[in-house]
């Protein structure tokens, strides 16, 4: 897949997860800029993503996922975008 | 149960169980009209491990089951903190469900690794809980729902000694054991065993390591799912009654094939496949109707060949006397279910149907909306699955009523078939043990005479509408006046029946002993009985041998029921409309039924 589509299936998940209205999710999106992105969210996030994705993330991957840029950043490694 | 409203069902079957997808069904949920939900609940949680995640699934899944639900988290491990404190944040919240998560290995003995130690006291455990539901409803009118998860922090048992390992597993089970009976003296508490739900997702799928070292979350999304599911089962089923009755279909539903096609003997109902799948079907439907489930039948066939089905192959588990209701016949079986439900005297929102035809189940769901109509599979193999599937028939506790209400309906069933028959007509009149009481009209019921006399329009021969003085006056010239009560299983009758009889000033064979009939009737509630002959002939009884009686009988528009009476008693018509007759009583022809006696 392309890196936009890639970035509009994050945008989606996200919207998904955090319950906010998809054109509210930029590339700047953060715990900071995202009420209801707190540890526990946080948690459904990873979830989220490895179902999402087919993928497994390691524990590392997981505590690094804390905003948008970093979450397209760790799949497009995964997907070698 | 799932509930069948329409927008949560729906909501349900659009979703699977990626975390994206339940994500989208809570806000989904989120969005709807309160008046979706029967219930509304507050829900607190106090728990030993971190049960933040649990909380967007126990929403959904009590949404599902038609549950509104606001959750409370309360901060971990703080148990007795959060009971015992009156100004405690839990108390403050005014929960109506408090759901007390255990994680057994949190409460008694265990090693470093968070495994159980081998054997340890149950007692332990219940004593507590006990302590914090005391002083829970201390402070709160709540239903009380104790999760308890034990068996998936044992060692198994290559690790350890086998007997140790042994000694675990019976100490979580004597957890499980003394939780259920502090719930039956408590009263309105669920013990849900939470290893029990995980283990529909089994144990290697429920563990997800990663989040356990990063939110110090025990389970895996999919555990969560499973738990919050139960859980929220539990719940459902201290909230909501259980489904009364199951309504069945006959054709490729209790057996494979079909009955008016194929024949008693070409039907699939055997112990090899696909007969065997609906033999432990019908094994199934058994079981619910032990557990106090009516049983009926909804089907278009001819009644003799499925009553012969029932009655006669031999791998039928279910007879006739196994259903509470039974409408075999070929009107549409929306109607013949509406009138099981009056029949059987439970609301339409108490009944499940289970047919395979699907255009079957799209009719009862559209005409009946508020019956249960089950997603019947397409392979037979599935049918018990399917029916469990919906949670239907939960029952936290069986009651005596529950194990004896099938039966009732039985007994209630008889009585109306035997009523129906003609050829039991003679038993079923045996059966009502009627006692009958003649006694002479006078002051203390004169009134009831009158008032009979005046409005009886069915069974009364002459229809004639004596005032009470006109009574009076004919018993002063020597009329004789009787009234007959009956008794009978249902009750006092009251006085159902009267007779006039008046000397005769003329009589065709000159005869002194001359009597007529002015007045007979008998209320309507005790047509059918023979207790007008038991009038008669005790009226008779009372006369001079050799007594000639007349007997008239006056046609109305609505007495046509009594216009052979008098022909049904041995007297003989004296013209040819059927309008005076004549009884010797020396015929001897009259006699008082045998199942009636005398009180």
């Amino acid at each position: 897949m392309s890196e936009d589509d890639l970035k509009r299936e994050i945008k989606q998940l996200m919207a998904a997860i955090f319950e906010v209205p998809e054109d509210s999710v930029s590339e700047d999106s953060s715990p900071d800029t995202i009420e209801n992105w707190d540890s526990v969210s946080q948690l459904n996030l990873v979830a989220a993503v490895e179902s999402q994705f087919g993928i497994e993330l390691t524990a590392d991957d997981a505590v690094d996922m804390i905003s948008f840029s970093l979450i397209f950043e760790i799949l497009k490694e995964k997907f070698t975008l | 149960m799932l509930v069948n409203t329409p927008e949560l069902r729906q909501t349900r079957l659009d979703s699977d169980e990626t975390p994206v997808s339940r994500a989208k069904a809570t806000r989904a949920v989120k969005l709807l009209d309160k008046a979706c939900f029967d219930f509304s609940e507050k829900i607190a949680v106090l728990s030993t491990i971190t049960a933040d995640p649990l909380s967007s699934h126990l929403y959904l899944e009590c949404a599902y089951r038609g549950i509104n639900a606001d959750i409370k988290i309360l901060p971990i491990g703080q148990l007795e903190q959060q009971a015992f404190d009156e100004e405690s944040d839990l108390n403050k919240y005014s929960p109506s469900t408090v759901i007390l998560l255990i994680r057994l290995a949190d409460v008694v003995p265990s090693d470093n690794s968070g495994m159980l130690s081998s054997g340890f006291d149950a007692q332990i455990v219940v004593d507590r809980v006990r302590a914090l539901v005391t002083s829970i409803h201390e402070h709160n009118r709540a239903r009380i729902v104790v999760s308890v998860s034990g068996h998936f922090q044992l060692r198994s048992g290559i690790l350890i000694d086998q007997r140790a390992s042994a000694s675990q597993r019976r100490s979580v089970t004597e957890v499980f054991f003394g939780l259920t009976e502090l719930a039956a003296d408590i009263g309105d508490m669920a013990v849900v065993d939470l290893d029990d739900a995980i283990s529909r997702v089994g144990r290697d799928a429920s563990n997800d390591s990663k989040l356990y070292f990063l939110g110090r979350v025990p389970w895996s999304h999919s555990g969560q799912i499973a738990i919050a599911s139960s859980i929220s089962r539990n719940l459902a089923a201290m909230l909501a009654p259980a489904k009364k009755c199951l309504v069945l279909d006959a054709d490729n539903t209790l057996w494979g094939g079909v009955l008016g096609e194929d024949g008693i003997d070409g039907i699939q109902l055997s112990d090899s496949y696909p007969g065997n799948a609906y033999k432990s079907f019908q094994a199934y439907a058994l079981e619910l109707k032990r557990k106090g489930i009516l049983l009926a039948l909804a089907s278009k066939n001819n009644a003799e060949d499925v009553i012969e089905v029932l009655n006669t192959h031999s791998d039928c588990l279910l007879s006739p006397d196994d259903f509470a209701a039974m409408r075999v016949n070929w009107i549409d079986k929306a109607t013949n279910i509406a009138e099981i439900a009056k029949e059987l005297n439970i609301g339409l929102s108490s009944l499940v149907f289970y047919d395979d035809n699907p255009a079957e189940r799209q009719w009862v769901n559209t005409q009946l909306p508020q019956v249960h109509v089950v997603d019947v599979p397409q392979n037979p193999v599935k049918y018990v699955e399917a029916l469990e599937h919906d949670e239907l028939f939960d029952t936290l506790v069986l009651s005596e009523s529950d194990l004896n209400r099938s039966e009732l309906y039985k007994a209630e069933r008889k009585r109306k078939e035997a009523a129906g028959s003609s050829k039991d007509m003679e038993s079923f009149l045996v059966s009502l043990s009627m006692k009958a009481r003649v006694e002479s009209i006078e002051s203390r019921n004169i009134k009831r005479v009158v008032q009979l006399v005046n409005k009886t329009n069915q069974f009364n021969l002459t229809s004639r509408r004596h005032t009470e003085n006109d009574v009076k006056n004919m018993l002063g010239d020597g009329a004789i006046g009787r009234t007959i009560r009956i008794e009978d299983n249902f009750g006092d009758n009251g006085l159902v029946g009267l007779c006039i009889a008046v000397p005769a000033t003329q009589s065709p064979d000159g005869n002194s002993s001359a009597w007529e009939i002015d007045t007979f009737l008998l209320s309507c509630r005790v047509i059918g009985r023979n207790v007008e002959k038991y009038l008669l002939a005790d009226v008779i009884e009372d006369l001079p041998d050799g007594a000639e009686v007349l007997g008239r009988f006056i046609s109305t528009e609505r007495n046509r029921v009594c216009s052979d009476f008098y022909k049904d008693c041995g007297f003989k018509p004296l013209d040819d409309d059927g309008t005076l007759w004549q009884y010797l009583k020396d015929w001897n022809e009259l006699h008082k039924p045998t199942y009636i006696e005398r009180d």
